[in-house]
């Protein structure tokens, strides 16, 4: 399963075990990538212009949001993923009421974290790089633009696919 | 908060630590209570086993702890009283700390030899049995009031860490920053069970600010250590889980070898629910 491919009412339908699978083993190492290989190249790119100071800031935003972000993404997979597929019969998932706080704090934090990305939108003009920029910095601009758009799907199917399909019991 | 129990056998490293725990019953506005268990000398002459005036050494060991309690009290302004007890340590402390309804331990840990690691201290074997918490203090330790806490955990439990809300206590008391690490073997699945009491340790967490850590690593004592220096934890808590005979024979002790390694004060939180704080 392809979640980049899948279209609304057809995600609606998909097994929950197979859409928190496909989190687990395609999107999570694939958001873990684009983090990692950015942050790579920016700080090659700023070696090759140290007084960049749109550079400087891009690498502490991204920094920012890789902790903020590794803790979130382990945090979901550890606690909160095993619990969905084991109470999940595939359409709905009943859990206990403890989920039901952990849920909501997580969409706190996939608030927080679209801020974050708004600031490196921000900061980096929509992940334009200018002609005369360094190939490193226009990778790494290119990676940030496929991290934003990764992070976006993952609180999509989760917001409006997964966490709806959860009833909470007593 | 409840009065602090002392330990000591009068080492160099229990003499050091003393100034820890009186800094510390300062610091929470608590009574200190030191105490001694001593055991009966056995002396031989000629062959035979002569016997000794217990009533010269109780006195003996009375004076000793009172003149020590005395001298703490007028060092740090604090409330100090001592009492001295004959008998095997773990079981007397046990017993003095219920009589006493103190709420909390500080016992000294010395660094100990390899031998010493295998068979284990009074303050390692105490940890496991007590039903009070237990700061257990490396003898060079200066006293520094806790700021930083880092809670270690591994989920292994079907209970509602109901054994937290003196950690939270104490949280709450000192102003304290917390952090709560779990590792996780990145070999195994993640676990639904390890999920759910990592879920229900949220929920009592809840209103107490915490920073969590998941580090994929099947070397706990490394990541422990590697993440007190990172976050500048000032002491490391543990609920030491009790081993079933068979499971002991196969696991080592992950709370004792933190005790051992962290270089850090370590907080043994003891699996029953009770307060702290008076």
């Amino acid at each position: 399963m392809n979640l980049h491919k899948k279209s609304g009412p057809e995600l609606r339908k998909a097994n929950i075990r197979d859409v928190l699978n496909e989190l687990e083993l395609y999107m999570r190492p694939r958001i873990k990538e684009a983090v990692e290989v950015a942050q790579e190249q920016l700080h090659v790119a700023e070696k090759i212009t140290p007084d960049d100071t749109t550079l400087q800031s891009v690498l502490q935003i991204v920094r920012d949001l890789k902790s903020a972000l590794y803790t979130h993404l382990a945090r979901e997979y550890r606690l909160l993923y095993p619990v969905m597929r084991a109470a999940s019969n595939g359409t709905w998932v009943a859990a206990g009421s403890e989920i039901k706080s952990f849920v909501q704090e997580m969409i706190s934090e996939h608030a927080a974290l679209k801020e974050t990305l708004a600031q490196l939108r921000r900061a980096t003009a929509d992940y334009n790089s200018l002609p005369k920029a360094s190939p490193s910095q226009k990778l790494a601009f290119a990676q940030l633009n496929v991290l934003e758009q990764d992070l976006n799907m993952l609180f999509y199917v989760e917001e409006e696919y997964l966490f709806p399909k959860i009833t909470y019991t007593k | 908060m409840k009065p602090i129990v002392f330990a000591t056998d009068y080492s160099d490293a229990a003499q050091r630590v003393m100034h820890y725990a009186a800094e510390l019953a300062k610091a929470a506005g608590a009574k200190l209570f030191l105490f001694h268990v001593w055991s009966m000398p056995v002396m031989v002459a000629e062959g035979a086993v002569v016997p000794v005036n217990m009533d010269e050494l109780e006195q003996a060991e009375d004076k000793k702890i009172t003149t020590l309690s005395a001298t703490v009290a007028a060092e740090y302004g604090i409330t100090v009283s001592g009492a001295a007890s004959p008998g095997f340590a773990v079981d007397e402390i046990m017993d003095y700390v219920r009589r006493s309804e103190a709420g909390m331990v500080v016992m000294a840990m010395k660094k100990l030899g390899p031998v010493d690691r295998l068979f284990g201290s009074v303050a390692t074997s105490f940890m496991r049995e007590s039903k009070v918490p237990v700061v257990i203090v490396p003898d060079s330790t200066a006293f520094k009031k806790p700021q930083i806490i880092l809670l270690t955990t591994d989920l292994h439990t079907k209970n509602d860490w109901h054994e937290l809300d003196v950690l939270k206590e104490i949280v709450n008391y000192f102003h304290c920053g917390l952090h709560v690490l779990n590792t996780h073997n990145p070999n195994q699945e993640a676990n639904a069970e390890e999920a759910k009491a990592g879920l229900r340790l949220e929920q009592r967490l809840q209103q107490i600010p915490h920073i969590w850590h998941l580090p994929e690593s099947d070397d706990i004592i490394s990541a422990v250590t590697k993440l007190v220096d990172e976050v500048d934890a000032d002491w490391v808590a543990a609920v030491p889980h009790k081993l079933g005979f068979w499971q002991g024979l196969v696991h080592r002790s992950v709370s004792k070898d933190i005790v051992v390694k962290a270089d850090k004060p370590v907080l043994i939180l003891p699996e029953r629910h009770m307060h702290l704080v008076d």
